[in-house]
């Protein structure tokens, strides 16, 4: 009540303050006056008794001020006075104000479009029910690669016994099918979930309903639930939806249901435009002829930790251990390890690192802006020792004059501010674009009242950094000596100049360890960009196709179609050649399948090593400009007699047969009793699982194949990358392409349509962002940090104007002043990059999981970012140094 | 500016407070009543009686209105509230039994305690 009321009155007084201030300013004048007059009624005269009344009344200002005291209007109207002379001392020097307000707009920008990637990544809730309590749960199994996934009776085990969970679901990793019917065939992303998905995220279904446990039975009739997405883009937000069908890869389903817009599915590798239930055998069969790779999440109970429920999981499939089949002992039962994780930890998963590092970055540019604001506000300061003495001299206090310099800090803090909030406003918008695609949740990105509280207190911070050490180095409570000075050159205090110092070389410093980063960042990516694919990716069209099992149920008939595309393709104006592979090189993911080699002993099946396999045109190779270093590429024949011809990479040759001649020996893929196969050529690597992966032993295969083969018969996945290379731009033969495709078959949807060269581009688009951005960051720190030192080696040059005036007369040349002025800025450069590199080998191996084939503390980087900051810092401070050798000796010591 | 004594601060909201009970006065009238009736025994720095005044008129116990002055001038006159009047009243109340006491105690003989 009591403060609410003071509040009031304050602001009932800074609301009045104008009047009220007119108001005292009579009273007290009628005071003087009346007193005056009786004086002179008693026969003082006029003048004197002027003098005497005021002389009198005591100190007039003091008063004042206790008045406005017992009003409660100091505060309001110190602050009032403060920021109006604050103001008008920034528009009285608009170099500055310019200079420190763009600084800082920059800096909070960068850094609160970062922090808001951050908190839409890393901090904002998901968008369930109760998220905290979400985990993902996966099985690592070291033997094969660390893949993880859980095999489907364990989860069936799982389901059935873990008392962790309020209740777990499972969902395959997706899969694509071709949506026919109305409008053009369309391929859309999948998914399969447990009918229980959605209830454990906590998200209910927009229309119709959600699965039943018993659709997910063999022989139900099958139902799908549609995206909103979908469901507005083809249907047209079709009200009548529930219950009709829709094709899907040949097949009738029927809509029961359609999701909320916005929902998105816990997992980013997973965008799929409809749901269908997931088939899951309901018994436990270990010895099943086919097992189901399931992806699992669950709902913790309240009280149960991720670290709890990941020991039941483990005790359970400990105590089903004995069950397994031989074939999951050899695949690394054992050494199999359960993991539970927060599901957003899981779902931030790689962009994690690369978040941080920009965080950090972005976060030691709004520290360099501090400095430097700090700086040169220090500059300043010690140019206005005199007005703080005078300030000081009639009354002002300590602590008011450093409200004022801290109100003058928040000036500019609060207009950095404002204009970052625009900086930021358009940095989202270009994150949005240009931001790699996998990083989860981007598409949630928006500057939310998290993002304003960071910025705020950023501000906050900013405004007690660069107020307060100002502050602090100005007082010098030496009246006296500093009013004594009168000279323009009387302001400087060494502890001011020492500290001015200090803060350029941390400037340096921290500008050195932003440009490493960057400089090891840009490095990876140079590398990443040429590395030798392997083949000629200029000039082809890549298009995928894939064919309805319903439609081309025999491999023959699969091939025969591709045929036909291709030599349509082939007739196209403009096409060299052309060809079809089932995995794209880059982004492949080949199917593995087992090996085994003539003439040594058969291994148990499961232990036998694997290798990915590629089937391909007769003619891919040559289109795809793949070398062929021994024996002969396939030709059309190949599918016509039975040796069952493949091909190897070098690698293969080099791990399988490394002092032996590959060619003519033979393989079995697959089952013990499937045929041999001779090996008739080996090819170059080629970089199939992305740019920064390694090569591994490939094998590849004819698609047209002897009839019957099983190989063929079992792995295809009815799936096709067309490859065209064309005579000059492929991206004009899309739209041609897709005309021959649609002559063939009109239901066949051709989708995903790149260059290789965007393939490429995409692959490349992460390590390109965090380059550029930190590029960006570092080269803005540099900036920064040059203008420091420079500002501080001018104001040196300017103290020492006096010094090295004399010192000329005494005979000293130009030279010997540079070198002095020189002195200082190199110990302050020499630190500020020793401080830096140290600083390096302790923060640079954060950056490790960034690299590509370059150490954090690669030499090269670190002595070329060195040069570079210490040349530039060199630079910067010899045009001082120089500028104070060629003032008159005589017009240097007269200025004193 | 030499302070004034704590004690004198607070008699002087009383000294205020007793001269506008004996009708409105502006600022400097105050001073001159307060002189005029100690006989010009009591002298107050006339800067302390704007910030006392103003505190008095902050807590309700006077009020202040703009008139004119005896030479015709714009002058502040202030006047006694009913809670001054009061406020007063207890004032006076407390500083008689205190200064009884007080005098009690300085009136004290050796053999009396």
């Amino acid at each position: 009540m009591k403060a609410s009321g003071r509040l009031l009155g304050c602001l009932r007084a800074m609301l009045k303050h104008g009047r009220m201030e007119r108001d005292m300013d009579a009273e007290l004048r009628f005071h003087i006056e009346a007193y005056a007059e009786d004086l002179v009624r008693g026969g003082v005269p006029p003048e004197e008794a002027q003098r005497r009344a005021r002389l009198e009344f005591g100190g007039l200002e003091q008063t004042k001020e206790e008045c406005r005291d017992v009003r409660g209007i100091t505060v309001v109207h110190s602050l009032l006075q403060d920021t109006r002379y604050g103001l008008r001392l920034l528009r009285k020097s608009p170099g500055f104000a310019a200079v420190a307000v763009t600084t800082l707009a920059l800096g909070i920008g960068a850094n609160t479009a970062i922090f808001s990637v951050v908190n839409a990544v890393m901090i904002r809730p998901l968008p369930y029910r109760d998220p905290s309590r979400l985990v993902s749960i996966t099985e690592i199994w070291h033997k094969e690669q660390d893949r993880a996934f859980v095999p489907s009776p364990d989860y069936t085990n799982w389901s059935a016994q873990a008392r962790s969970f309020t209740e777990i679901a499972a969902y395959d990793g997706g899969f694509e099918a071709n949506l026919t019917g109305a409008g053009e065939p369309q391929r859309i992303p999948v998914v399969g979930v447990t009918a229980n998905f959605f209830h454990l995220l906590g998200i209910a279904s927009f229309h119709g309903r959600t699965f039943l446990p018993q659709e997910a039975l063999p022989d139900s009739p099958s139902v799908v639930i549609l995206s909103y997405d979908l469901w507005q883009h083809r249907f047209g937000l079709d009200p009548n939806i529930l219950g009709k069908s829709i094709t899907l890869d040949s097949e009738s389903v029927t809509v029961v249901g359609v999701m909320p817009p916005g929902f998105r599915f816990p997992d980013q590798d997973v965008k799929p435009l409809c749901y269908v239930p997931f088939r899951l055998p309901n018994r436990v069969d270990w010895y099943a002829k086919t097992f189901t790779d399931t992806l699992v999440i669950g709902r913790l109970k309240p009280r149960a930790t991720a670290g709890q429920a990941q020991s039941e999981l483990a005790d359970i499939n400990a105590r089903d251990f004995g069950e397994v089949s031989p074939m999951f002992v050899r695949m690394g039962r054992a050494t199999m390890r359960v993991q539970v994780v927060n599901l957003q930890t899981k779902l931030v998963g790689n962009v994690r690192p690369a978040l941080l590092v920009l965080l950090a970055a972005v976060g030691l540019v709004l520290l360099i802006t501090c400095v430097n604001i700090a700086n040169l506000q220090l500059v300043r300061t010690s140019a206005r020792q005199q007005e703080f003495a005078v300030r000081a001299a009639v009354g002002a206090g300590r602590s008011q004059l450093i409200t004022q310099l801290l109100t003058e800090g928040a000036i500019l803090a609060l207009l950095g501010e404002a204009f970052g909030w625009l900086v930021a406003t358009g940095g989202v918008r270009l994150l949005r674009v240009f931001a790699p695609e996998d990083v989860a949740q981007l598409e949630h990105l928006s500057l939310d009242r998290s993002v304003l509280v960071f910025t705020l207190g950023a501000t906050c911070i900013i405004t007690l950094l660069f107020g307060m050490l100002p502050a602090i180095a100005a007082f010098r409570p030496d009246l006296y000596e500093t009013l004594k000075h009168t000279g323009v050159r009387g302001a400087g205090a060494r502890g001011g100049q020492r500290l001015r110092k200090l803060l350029a070389t941390a400037e340096l410093s921290l500008a050195l360890v932003l440009l490493v980063g960057s400089g090891l960042l840009l490095r990876s990516f140079h590398l990443l960009s040429n590395v030798d694919p392997g083949f000629d990716l200029h000039n082809v069209l890549t298009a995928r196709l894939q064919l309805p099992e319903a439609d081309y149920p025999s491999p023959e008939g699969q091939w025969t179609f591709y045929e036909q595309v291709l030599e349509r393709v082939r007739a196209l104006p403009g096409v060299e050649s052309a060809g079809a592979t089932d995995v794209l090189p880059l982004n492949g993911f080949p199917r593995t399948i087992g090996i085994r080699f003539e003439g040594q002993a058969s291994p148990p099946p499961g232990a036998a090593p694997s290798t990915p396999i590629t089937t391909i045109s007769p003619d891919y190779f040559r289109v795809m400009r793949i070398p062929l270093v021994a024996g002969r590429f396939f030709d059309q024949h190949d599918g016509t007699h039975n040796d069952f011809p493949t091909i190897v990479n070098q690698s293969f040759a080099r791990r399988f047969f490394p002092h032996e001649d590959p060619i003519a020996k033979r393989v079995r893929l697959g089952a013990p009793d499937w045929p041999w196969r001779t090996i008739v050529g080996v090819v170059g690597d080629i970089k199939q699982l992305g740019v920064s992966r390694p090569s591994e032993a490939e094998i590849y295969l004819p698609y047209i194949s002897a009839p019957g083969d099983p190989v063929i018969a079992h792995e295809s996945s009815f799936e096709n990358v067309i490859v065209v290379r064309s005579r000059n731009s492929p991206l004009v033969l899309a739209s041609a392409v897709r005309e021959q495709v649609a002559k063939l078959d009109a239901n066949l949807p051709v989708f995903d349509i790149a260059t290789m060269d965007q393939r490429l581009a995409n692959s490349l688009v992460a390590p390109r962002f965090n380059a550029v951005l930190l590029g960006i960051f570092a080269a803005f720190a540099l900036l920064l940090a040059v203008v420091g030192i420079y500002g501080v080696i001018s104001h040196s040059a300017s103290q020492r104007t006096h010094e090295i005036g004399i010192r000329m007369a005494l005979g000293a040349l130009p030279t010997h002043a540079v070198r002095l002025l020189m002195g200082e800025a190199l110990a302050i450069i020499a630190l500020g990059i020793g401080c830096g590199l140290a600083a390096c080998l302790g923060l640079m191996r954060y950056l490790e999981s960034l690299l590509f084939e370059i150490r954090p503390t690669d030499p090269l980087t670190i002595a070329a970012v060195s040069l570079v900051v210490g040349t530039v810092a060199l630079q910067a401070s010899y045009l001082p140094a120089r500028r104070a050798t060629k003032v008159d000796p005589m017009a240097a010591l007269r200025c004193e | 500016m030499s302070k004034q004594p704590d004690l004198l601060q607070g008699t002087l909201d009383m000294l205020i407070l007793k001269a506008l009970s004996l009708g409105p006065l502006h600022g400097y009238g105050v001073l001159l009543r307060i002189q005029q009736i100690s006989k010009d025994r009591l002298e107050i720095q006339q800067g302390s009686l704007y910030p006392a005044l103003y505190r008095l008129e902050d807590q309700g116990w006077i009020a202040g209105e703009w008139g004119e002055s005896e030479n015709k001038r714009k002058a502040k006159y202030y006047r006694l509230t009913v809670a001054g009047r009061r406020q007063l009243q207890a004032e006076v109340e407390q500083w008689n039994s205190m200064a009884e006491i007080i005098a009690g105690i300085l009136q004290a003989k050796p053999g009396e305690v």
